[in-house]
């Protein structure tokens, strides 16, 4: 995979580069701020783009906002968006596009599921941070819902908002596959969400749920 | 020039010794009429009444009062020439009798042109009034020859061959043909007439130029000084048209002599000229006062004699002891009376001010309308309070005055108020109040407890608003600086952290599957993500990042776990962090508040923003009570934040009936 890094921390950016050629893929360029981001996605059109939030120029959310737009203009690419705390705003990017990850910056310590998410984004699916789906859970606004899951279908249900297939949560949650099925099948019923095939628009029903008319 | 006489002019010469000097010789004249004439004692009381009295003693006070200003020594001089005048016809009229006084003979040549200087000092007076300068420069000439005019034609008189029928007697003393004496006569005449006409234009000149109170003060003046050339040139008609009968000049002399000093002494009392007013108001006032105290005393010295017998001791005491019950009373009834009578301008400013301080008492009035209050009374709209404002970020005590333009600070022509020995506010005023210090004065008297409630209240407010600066500044600086402490925590530490896993894994990526050191390496890989976690949490506690995110998500996130039924409503956006920091502490503090101590069933958060202000309202349905001065209450605290930002906080909580936070803070950005 031909990877695009971009964080204005130099240490964070080697170790980055560092970890994924570790793991056979390709770090085509690595940049320091929001700009020179951009122009290498332009010139050397990678497959993915992983990129810190908040990088300079503005000190502020540069990053993720340049980043969308550089996806906007080449829908092929695939975003990750990485960042130092919770911020559940960049979590609704999952509602318009597929190819998206937004994982806290310690989730790359956690190498194997990392190179999972970036895996997955990469080939059009998504990744949510735990804490950022716990986060859209807890503020949920249609919370009463919510309280009629058993606390296993809960668990579930957060596997499924940060993008993972009923495989992945099967293996997570050591359940048999057709176990996680059926829990599936009975949280979308009694979310009266809609039982679509695909693993990226089950994802998007359910953020469209916790979400609620946020 | 020609703006007035200057209060605080510098005493150039001291003008007593020539009043006192010149008083002593209208004295001695004043003798010889008396002791000479036989008509002498009526003569010289008319003459005391008419003319002495008046510009004498007019003059004689003014030149106590202002030893610089020579306006006085003008009119004691003015008041003595016609008793000298008289004095040396007298004298002359003993040459012709059995036993002539010595020098008689002199007398007589002297007397014949003494009237001169009865106008000469009335001219001069023109000149000056009410400075005590000329106008200008260009006058000198006109007064140096009005005076030398006046000289030749005491001369040419002189020498002028007296007839028998004259009523003169005795030749004159040098023989002059008269081809050269006509000439003479005719210059010393015409500089004369012409000097006296110079002088109504000089008053003429003064008042055109002059201010409003100049011209209240010229006027009466100029009105006798017109007289002056007018009653010369009548008395010169009389002499040499009809003969000269001695009524004619009599008669013009009196109405000048009337009316000049009255001029002068209305400018004085009623315009405040010079500063006397107050002098002679209280002496009038003391004259009134001890001729009504020697009345009753008489009165009731008299009746109670008659009434209890002959025993005077009795009467003697009781008039005493009504006299000392009356006396203080009877003053002030004297003194209002006299200044309504004679000083009005005086008694209505006196009057509006203790009204006003009356007012500002009974609390229908505010200090701080003192200003207004001081234009009124004093009819000065030019007048301005500035009040002497201790910095109180400078010293305890003395401490230094703001340099503020609303803080007056030893200001040019500024009058002080002082009170308990400390300059309390400057006041400027305008031209009318500067002519009159003496009143400014009284009446500032009036208006000090007003002015120093007025100036303690802005000194008040003034520290009121630096503290209430100094701690929304306080505050604004720890939330910066919270803000910054987060920013550290995720940009550095954080990071660093993360890079240091990073390079651990990398460097287990190079051992082999099986070698013991993964595990050490996993773990503390294991330990740094659990650092991580902590940091974050830290930098949580410093400022909830989800504010970044708008309050209603920071509101959600934080209440999400609430354990009682919580109802909120957040219809706020595009708050200032300001405002949205302190609302969610707000809603933070209140609520952890009612969760541990109000054991509610029901919590209620409500936050609504109406453009201008940011309501937050926390409800819950406890057992109430909540005493929110109590010094360990979180309230205490949460309302010292919200009053640092310019909100407020209101705490209600009736026992048994739940608790209502409401804060509403202004939620511009």
């Amino acid at each position: 995979m031909r990877i695009v890094i971009a964080d204005d921390s130099a240490l964070i950016r080697e170790g980055l580069v560092r970890l994924l050629e570790d793991a056979g893929h390709e770090v085509v360029a690595r940049a320091g701020d929001a700009d020179a981001m951009r122009a290498a996605v332009e010139d050397l059109d990678p497959d993915l783009l992983i990129a810190d939030i908040r990088m300079p120029p503005g000190m502020d959310d540069d990053g993720a906002r340049v980043a969308l737009q550089v996806r906007n203009e080449r829908p092929d690419l695939a975003v990750l968006l990485l960042s130092a705390h919770v911020d559940t705003r960049w979590a609704d990017q999952l509602n318009s596009h597929a190819r998206f990850g937004y994982l806290l910056k310690d989730r790359v310590l956690d190498v194997e599921e990392f190179l999972d998410a970036l895996t997955r984004v990469a080939e059009g699916g998504t990744a949510l941070d735990p804490q950022v789906v716990d986060s859209l859970v807890r503020t949920s606004r249609a919370r009463d819902p919510l309280a009629a899951l058993t606390p296993r279908e809960r668990d579930v249900l957060a596997l499924i908002a940060e993008g993972r297939s009923n495989a992945a949560i099967a293996e997570r949650l050591w359940l048999t596959e057709r176990t996680v099925e059926s829990h599936v099948r009975r949280i979308l019923t009694k979310l009266d969400l809609p039982d679509t095939p695909g693993d990226h628009r089950r994802v998007l029903a359910v953020l469209a749920y916790l979400r609620a008319s946020t | 020039m020609g703006r007035g006489v200057g209060v605080h002019d510098v005493l150039v010469r001291d003008w007593r010794p020539v009043a006192g000097a010149t008083a002593a010789v209208c004295v001695a004249a004043w003798a010889v009429i008396v002791w000479v004439a036989p008509q002498g004692l009526v003569l010289a009381t008319l003459l005391t009444a008419v003319v002495v009295a008046p510009a004498v003693g007019l003059g004689l006070l003014l030149v106590t009062r202002r030893p610089g200003l020579v306006i006085g020594v003008l009119l004691v001089w003015m008041g003595t020439a016609p008793v000298v005048m008289f004095a040396l016809s007298f004298w002359g009229d003993t040459a012709g009798t059995v036993s002539p006084m010595p020098g008689a003979g002199a007398a007589v040549v002297l007397a014949a042109g003494a009237w001169v200087w009865c106008y000469v000092p009335a001219a001069l007076l023109a000149f000056l009034f009410p400075t005590g300068r000329l106008v200008s420069r260009r006058w000198r000439p006109v007064v140096g020859v009005m005076v030398a005019a006046a000289v030749l034609v005491q001369v040419v008189v002189a020498l002028v061959p007296v007839d028998a029928e004259g009523g003169g007697s005795g030749p004159a003393p040098v023989v002059v043909p008269s081809w050269l004496l006509v000439p003479l006569a005719v210059v010393g005449f015409g500089g004369l007439l012409g000097g006296l006409v110079a002088a109504v234009g000089a008053v003429v000149h003064r008042y055109r130029t002059g201010g409003v109170v100049l011209r209240l003060q010229l006027r009466w003046f100029a009105l006798g000084a017109a007289l002056v050339p007018v009653v010369l040139l009548a008395c010169l008609v009389s002499v040499t048209v009809l003969g000269g009968p001695s009524e004619v000049v009599l008669a013009g002399l009196g109405v000048v002599y009337v009316t000049i000093p009255a001029g002068v002494a209305i400018g004085v009392l009623r315009y405040d000229l010079y500063d006397i007013d107050r002098l002679i108001s209280r002496t009038l006032a003391a004259a009134l006062v001890t001729t009504l105290l020697a009345a009753l005393f008489g009165a009731v010295v008299i009746v109670v004699g008659t009434a209890v017998g002959s025993d005077s001791a009795v009467g003697v005491a009781a008039g005493t002891l009504a006299c000392a019950v009356v006396v203080s009373p009877l003053w002030r009834a004297a003194i209002a009376r006299v200044d309504r009578r004679f000083y009005q301008d005086r008694y209505r400013a006196l009057e509006t001010m203790r009204g006003f301080v009356g007012r500002v008492r009974d609390g229908t009035a505010q200090p701080e309308e003192v200003e207004a209050a001081l234009q009124q009374a004093l009819a000065d709209p030019a007048l301005r309070v500035h009040y002497d404002v201790v910095d109180p970020s400078v010293a305890e005590d003395g401490g230094t005055s703001l340099h503020d333009p609303a803080v007056g600070d030893g200001r040019p022509g500024g009058v002080p108020v002082s009170a308990g020995g400390r300059r309390i506010a400057t006041v400027t005023v305008g031209e009318r109040s500067a002519l009159r210090p003496a009143l400014l004065q009284d009446t500032l008297q009036e208006a000090r407890l007003a002015l120093e409630v007025a100036r303690l209240r802005a000194e008040l407010r003034s520290a009121l608003v630096d503290v209430r600066s100094s701690r929304s500044r306080l505050v604004r600086a720890g939330d910066e600086e919270r803000r910054r402490l987060e920013r550290d925590l995720h940009d550095g530490a954080q990071q660093r952290l993360i890079a240091l896993g990073m390079a651990l894994r990398h460097a287990e990526h190079g051992l082999g599957p099986d070698d013991p050191q993964r595990r050490v390496l996993d773990d503390a890989v294991g330990e740094l993500g659990r650092a991580v976690e902590d940091l974050r949490g830290l930098a949580h506690g410093l400022r909830p990042r989800e504010l970044d995110a708008g309050l209603p998500a920071a509101l959600r996130a934080l209440l999400a776990s609430t354990p009682v039924p919580l109802d909120l409503h957040v219809t706020a956006d595009a708050l200032s962090d300001e405002a949205a920091t302190t609302a969610y502490y707000v809603v933070a503090e209140a609520v952890t508040n009612a969760l541990k101590h109000a054991q509610p069933t029901r919590l209620g958060v409500d936050v609504t923003a109406d453009g201008t202000s940011l309501r937050v309202t926390v409800r819950d349905d406890g057992v109430g009570g909540a005493d929110p001065s109590a010094p360990n209450s979180g309230l205490v605290g949460l309302a010292d934040r919200v009053a640092a930002i310019g909100g407020n906080l209101a705490v209600s909580s009736p026992p048994g009936q739940g608790t209502t936070i409401q804060a509403v803070l202004s939620c511009g950005s």
